[in-house]
């Protein structure tokens, strides 16, 4: 049953400090049940692993190009299960590994943990090519939802939930959690939400909490870089009247808005 | 067909053993079959609150190391007909025992009861992933409290991704005064976060805790009393009778409102 994988294309178990990091094999090939016999396989081998770690410890899925359903994540949990892993996040390059994954209720953090080193040239090129992540449920406490472009949620983002994106967070719902916009330092990412009650709102190397911001307002609202931090402005005329000066790196109002037209 | 429900709330404290102790116990009057597992390993004290402390003599440990069949470990409840326990042992940790084999253990007795209710340990590591394994339905309990409502909801959150097949809330401890003054968040702020359908509100009362120190489930008392009435209510929800508080909820009255009047009621 284990024939014919060798190191690269097994599972691997390495343990780093207080987690442990389960690689999986990328895809090399369209190989039909490749999945299967990569699970396989770990089965097989699972007792003779060396389990230098206590149960329950954390375990970090690095899934990198490797698609990945619920069910294969499911699977992937109740073997680790055995040998004393609990999920603790899972780190992946595809969009849709990342989707199930969130759907399902893990932690996901697409591309790397490098996530909040800023402005790093290779994040950036990535943030290019990134399509949204849009998520059709509400983020519960404990769920951390990293993405490398805007990321949007039909749902509430609930208090203890965060969500950090390198583009834009758009949230059809209520966000009571923490958002953090344009990770990696851009400044004109912006966060809208239907209902603004976030414990804190983060932009680009800028942070806002609870208290400094206006409660209770239900009208969707925009948290946006001003040049005197982050500012939040009804959601529905912001683009009508604000820009984006990259000169200063800051949105402000535009010209013809700043004087009424029906003087 | 065996119903297997767990009892979880993240936070500890908030009820749990309290709440498995008095539902069981209410259920079982019902005219039910009862098991009760404690699944609180190194902590357990579902037994003490049933009074059935000193007829523990196996626990489900032994029986899954083959030193005695489970049908042994088993203790029938004589005060409450139908009730049973199957204790957790208090000398292990929470990792004594795998989801697999808590799952063959409920599996086992599926075929005895119509109803199993499994105590959770507070917490969402491996006793927690024990508790859940074998469940096809959830109780949330939380308190009108911050922090245990978050827990809450971090616990609703794992259920979800673990396909749990029904999940109601229940809310413990509400002191309807301290609502309507603004001291503590309502129900209504519950679900406006957790959106979980409720399926009962019990009131705080030192009842709870005296009956609980007698090792005598506050539903087993003649007298009748609020916090009684109330988990009475949530066994009866649980078998489909009495739909009054679906209406509650349908209804655009205020639901604190509503359980005020419930409360005075009861009081008269
Ligand atoms: N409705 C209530 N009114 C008053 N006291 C209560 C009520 N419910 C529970 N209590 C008290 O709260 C305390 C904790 O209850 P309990 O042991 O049932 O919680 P638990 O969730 O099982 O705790 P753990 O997480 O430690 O297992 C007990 O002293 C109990 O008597
Ligand atoms: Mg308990």
């Amino acid at each position: 049953m284990s024939q014919g994988l060798n190191n690269k294309e097994q599972i691997n178990l390495i343990k780093k400090g207080e987690i442990v990091v389960v690689n999986l094999p990328s895809q090399n090939k369209q190989e039909i049940n490749q999945w299967q016999r990569i699970i396989d396989n770990f089965k097989t081998r699972l007792h003779k692993i060396d389990r230098s770690w206590q149960s329950g410890t954390k375990a970090q899925i690095q899934s990198q190009d490797t698609l990945l359903d619920t069910r294969q994540l499911n699977e992937l949990e109740q073997i680790l299960e055995q040998v004393g892993l609990t999920i603790d996040v899972i780190i992946t390059r595809r969009r849709q590994t990342a989707v199930a994954a969130a759907s399902a209720g893990y932690s996901v953090n697409q591309e790397s943990s490098r996530i909040l080193g800023y402005k790093t040239i290779e994040s950036e090129i990535i943030q290019e090519l990134a399509e949204p992540l849009y998520l059709k449920n509400t983020i519960r406490s404990g769920v951390e939802i990293c993405h490398p472009s805007t990321i949007i949620i039909m749902g509430d983002v609930n208090p203890g939930a965060s969500i950090i994106s390198h583009g834009d967070v758009l949230i059809w719902g209520t966000l009571k959690g923490i958002a953090h916009a344009g990770a990696t330092g851009n400044h004109e990412a912006v966060i809208m939400a239907l209902k603004m009650q976030p414990t804190q709102l983060r932009i680009a190397d800028l942070v806002a909490t609870a208290s400094t911001l206006p409660t209770d307002e239900y009208i969707a609202e925009i948290a946006y870089i001003s040049s005197e931090g982050i500012k939040i402005h009804v959601a529905s005329n912001f683009y009508r009247y604000y820009d984006f000066v990259s000169a200063n790196n800051t949105w402000e109002m535009k010209d013809q808005a700043k004087f009424p037209r029906n003087v | 067909m065996c119903r297997v429900i767990v009892i979880t709330s993240g936070k500890g404290g908030v009820g749990k053993t309290t709440i498995t102790a008095n539902l069981g116990t209410a259920v079982a009057q019902l005219g039910k079959k009862v098991c009760l597992i404690d699944a609180d390993f190194g902590l357990r004290n579902l037994d003490l609150l049933l009074g059935l402390e000193q007829r523990v003599v196996y626990t489900i440990i032994d029986a899954l190391a083959g030193e005695c069949s489970l049908e042994k470990a088993i203790v029938r409840d004589k005060r409450t007909k139908g009730l049973h326990l199957l204790p957790a042992a208090q000398n292990r940790t929470k990792e004594a025992i795998t989801p697999r084999q808590m799952k063959e253990v409920i599996q086992q007795l599926s075929s005895h009861f119509d109803f199993i209710f499994v105590d959770c340990p507070a917490g969402i590591e491996m006793g927690f992933r024990n508790a859940i394994s074998a469940a096809t339905e959830a109780l949330i309990v939380t308190t009108p409290e911050v922090a245990a409502v978050r827990d809450a909801d971090r616990v609703v959150g794992l259920l979800e991704s673990e396909n749990m097949g029904s999940i109601h809330l229940i809310v413990n401890r509400l002191r309807p005064e301290m609502v309507q003054l603004d001291e503590m968040l309502s129900v209504e702020d519950i679900l406006d976060l957790l959106v979980v359908p409720l399926i009962g509100i019990i009131p705080d009362d030192k009842r709870i805790i005296t009956s609980s120190n007698k090792g005598e489930p506050l539903v087993l008392n003649a007298e009748p009393s609020l916090p009684g009435i109330a988990i009475t209510n949530i066994a009866k929800r649980l078998n489909g009778i009495d739909s009054e508080f679906l209406d509650l909820m349908a209804n655009q009255d205020s639901l604190i409102a509503r359980i005020r009047r419930f409360l005075g009621l009861s009081l008269n």
